[in-house]
């Protein structure tokens, strides 16, 4: 049995280093995905990652009192990410695509030129900068980490239903995009 | 339910157990909600597979614990309330506290910001030091800061770095080439093969196991476990290769005799082989980023620079999306300049259209170019192509790229890196391009790239014809992609391999006698190869018979003792058909029996340790299921 997160957390309160990095080793996979998720720029996501471990160890403190260390971590992370997005001048930069990715948007049409394909991802990624930063993270959060609309709610401090608008104005905006990639079956 | 309450719930979701009855009914009889839903279905796989976990490199934790140890021992001012607040901060609100108070209007509007006053947000050192909270805060700090850092490969547990699909590393890219299967003699009585003395296998193996994971079966490939060894074979007194052969009672199959074929190329001094040209082509894309594939390569380039002499000419080429040469083709001298290009080199930015690039067509035809152009009487030249052999441009097959290949020049393939890495292409080009491969798992791999620098014999191949009249059935292990005849349908010639001066091919058969029958002539070995005398192909040709069969295993040789082992290791790692038999019980005393012998041999003891920690995965494995 792994040792829970908040009895980590309460340890490391007490002073206990090993402690810290047992949850930076357990966390840092998911805030750099994250970060990575909604800037797109490795490097950035780097120091997002760098950023959040940091405040940890900075408010070790107040640890103790925290309830659900993940979805704590969940929120300082998203926050700090919203916050990196609107300091950046820059757009965000595209995020890494997989092989998956272009399989669902070639659909079954094997013979697609290369060309084509990465048209369609390049259509994908204009998309999702259509996207306002709130709005991709509440994409993030429900897709790479599978939280409910009640969740979101609560890490991002916002009300339910605005999530869920949220939520709804994007898949409309993503909807509207990409309308000609939709497969023949499903359109 | 109307369709309204179904999109809804098909987007969203709902609280209550029994829309998902309603919602059923309805999708039967509506068609335009099937439709939706079957769009949402799409729609969710797509962001899924966008907004995926990405992988971070090898190393990422390591490096991320080195960077907070020392970022943590810089002074620094709490940020009061930032932290504190955690729920029901809302974007803006937790953007002001986060910089102590600065405006910012409604979640998206925000007014100009003095940036300067803060320098990189949230950077520790732009802060004055504050008196609040100096006990539990800055005590702390530093005895984190202080503490060692933890050697590499001693990870934590690691909760968010689960292994993918139940592999030890994603994206590897290996070939399965089979076993070969027991043939009668009366249906083929000749074997062929072509030498190989590639150790990619070997090393990547070791890496696996280093970092306790159970290598792929298809990576076990047998010759380049057994080429990997010295097994003090002696070579020649004249010509550039001897043969020996050896034969006796095999311990690990009953009525089986193992059969060995050994060939040691002529060993020439550092200082008596002819000068060399080296190009060292290194892959700078993108790929090579990851885990610090670029870094490795450089110090293990500049420890294989070391070893050359000052009058070896070298050139240093790089590629990704384009190819540059960084050092043109110079005599290496004792001028350190190459030393700092070396170090000067750096990744490639991808371009921001097509995202990373890496052409090693590109690379390999400059290096050819480069190579050839130098070729002169009495120098040798060699090509040095370090990469993950991620290639997406241009050719991006092995057997394809070795196509550029020019006679007369041979190459090395180091390869580097695990998760994104691919072993099919980097043995493969190796084996098509009169090359070695090799991966670099530890720098004193790069050693070995030295060592090999001097090939005495190209385009060897072994023809072993067996007498059918005392061998009944014949099974070669390992050499799977190296072997040519009836069985393997690659018809009778393959291309030869190359071998180093010093170095030993090792080949072993298990074969089967006809009963009754004295066990004398058994086989004529014949070993094939060229060498290249004053930029001339010469064929030669060495012949040998084994006359006789040892009595017993025992008073067998320490050298086809530490073979067989080795082999049987290699079957049972790979499962073969042909080892299940033989448990890892009966492995190991042999394997260890044999090491015996070889105890000034570093490698031999470091290969029994390796056994013994995969035989113990192997059991644990087997017992978890």
């Amino acid at each position: 049995m792994p040792v829970p997160d908040e009895t980590l957390a309460k340890q490391f309160s007490q002073g206990d280093e090993d402690a810290f990095e047992q949850l930076v080793s357990r966390y840092a996979c998911f805030v750099r995905s994250l970060a990575l998720n909604m800037i797109g720029d490795g490097h950035t996501a780097d120091d997002i990652v760098q950023q959040v471990f940091l405040r940890v160890h900075r408010n070790s403190a107040k640890l103790p009192d925290v309830r659900n260390f993940k979805a704590w971590l969940q929120t300082i992370a998203t926050n700090r990410c919203l916050t990196m997005i609107r300091m950046k001048t820059t757009r965000p930069a595209p995020i890494p695509m997989d092989n998956v990715v272009t399989g669902l948007l070639a659909g079954p049409d094997t013979t697609l030129e290369a060309a084509e394909r990465n048209e369609r991802v390049q259509q994908l990624r204009r998309a999702l900068d259509k996207l306002s930063p709130e709005q991709r993270a509440i994409m993030v959060l429900h897709y790479q980490e599978g939280l409910t609309y009640a969740q979101i709610a609560d890490r991002l401090g916002t009300p339910l239903n605005t999530v869920k608008s949220r939520f709804r104005r994007s898949k409309d905006k993503l909807r509207h995009w990409l309308t000609d990639l939709y497969p023949e079956s499903t359109r | 339910m109307n369709c309204e309450q179904v999109r809804e719930f098909l987007e969203l979701g709902a609280d209550s157990p029994t829309t998902a009855d309603d919602l059923r009914h309805h999708l039967a009889g509506c068609t335009v909600c099937r439709e939706f839903e079957s769009h949402v279905a799409w729609e969710d796989a797509l962001l899924t597979a966008t907004f995926k976990r990405h992988e971070t490199p090898d190393d990422y934790i390591d490096t991320l614990l080195t960077t907070l140890r020392r970022e943590v021992a810089q002074p620094h001012t709490p940020q009061p309330g930032a932290l504190s607040r955690r729920r029901g901060l809302s974007f803006a609100a937790s953007f002001m506290l986060l910089f102590g108070g600065y405006t910012i209007l409604g979640a998206t509007g925000l007014v100009p910001w003095p940036w300067d006053l803060f320098g990189s947000a949230g950077s520790p050192q732009s802060h004055p030091v504050s008196a609040s909270d100096p006990q539990t805060g800055r005590a702390k700090n530093r005895t984190f800061a202080e503490r060692p850092e933890r050697p590499l490969g001693t990870r934590l547990t690691l909760g968010g770095n689960a292994v993918p699909n139940n592999n030890a590393y994603d994206a590897m890219f290996f070939t399965g080439w089979g076993i070969h299967p027991q043939i009668d003699t009366e249906d083929e009585p000749v074997s062929r093969f072509a030498a190989d003395t590639d150790t990619g296998a070997y090393t990547l193996t070791r890496k696996y196991l280093s970092d306790g994971h159970l290598p792929p079966r298809e990576l076990i490939r047998v010759e380049e476990f057994l080429n990997r060894f010295d097994y003090g074979d002696k070579p020649p007194e004249g010509g550039p290769l001897s043969v020996h052969l050896e034969c006796a009672p095999s311990p690990f199959s009953n009525r089986r005799y193992l059969f060995r074929i050994a060939v040691r190329g002529a060993v020439i001094s550092h200082q008596e082989r002819p000068p060399a040209n080296v190009v060292l082509l290194i892959d700078v894309s993108g790929s090579m980023n990851r885990g610090g594939r670029l870094a490795r390569v450089k110090s293990a380039l500049a420890r294989f620079i070391a070893e050359l002499r000052p009058d070896d000419r070298v050139a240093v080429v790089t590629f990704g999306r384009k190819v540059t040469v960084q050092h043109e083709l110079a005599l290496l001298g004792r001028n350190e300049t190459i030393f700092k290009r070396l170090a000067s080199i750096i990744i490639e930015p991808g371009s921001p259209e097509i995202g990373d690039t890496t052409n090693i067509q590109i690379g390999l035809k400059a290096a050819y170019r480069i190579a050839d152009v130098a070729q002169s009487d009495d120098r040798f030249a060699r090509i040095v192509l370090a990469s993950d052999g991620v290639a997406n441009t241009g050719l991006t097959s092995g057997p394809k790229l070795a196509s550029l290949a020019r006679p007369g020049v041979t190459l090395t393939t180091v390869g580097v890196g695990t998760g994104n890495y691919n072993d099919v292409l980097m043995e493969q080009l190796a084996d098509k391009a009169d090359g070695t491969y090799l991966y670099l798992d530890r720098a004193e791999e790069a050693d070995r790239i030295a060592a090999t620098l001097q090939t005495v014999a190209r385009d060897v191949r072994f023809e072993v014809a067996f007498n059918p009249h005392v061998v009944a059935q014949y099974r070669l292990l390992g050499y799977e992609n190296r072997a040519a005849g009836l069985h393997t349908g690659h018809g009778t010639r393959t291309d030869g391999g190359e071998i180093a001066a010093g170095q030993t091919v090792t080949a072993l058969y298990e074969i089967r006698l006809v009963k009754n029958v004295a066990p004398k002539e058994l086989a004529v070995v014949a070993i094939h190869y060229t060498t290249l005398v004053n930029n001339e192909v010469v064929p030669s040709t060495l012949k040998s018979t084994l006359a006789t069969v040892g009595e017993s295993y025992e008073n067998g040789s320490p050298a086809l003792k530490l073979t067989a082992s080795i082999a049987w290791s290699c079957e049972r790692l790979r499962k073969s058909i042909w080892g299940k038999g033989t448990d890892w019980e009966v492995i190991l005393p042999r394997l260890k029996e044999a090491a015996d012998a070889y105890k000034n041999n570093r490698e031999v003891a470091e290969f029994v340790q390796m056994i013994e920690k995969a035989s113990r995965l192997q059991n644990e494995t087997r017992q978890d299921r």
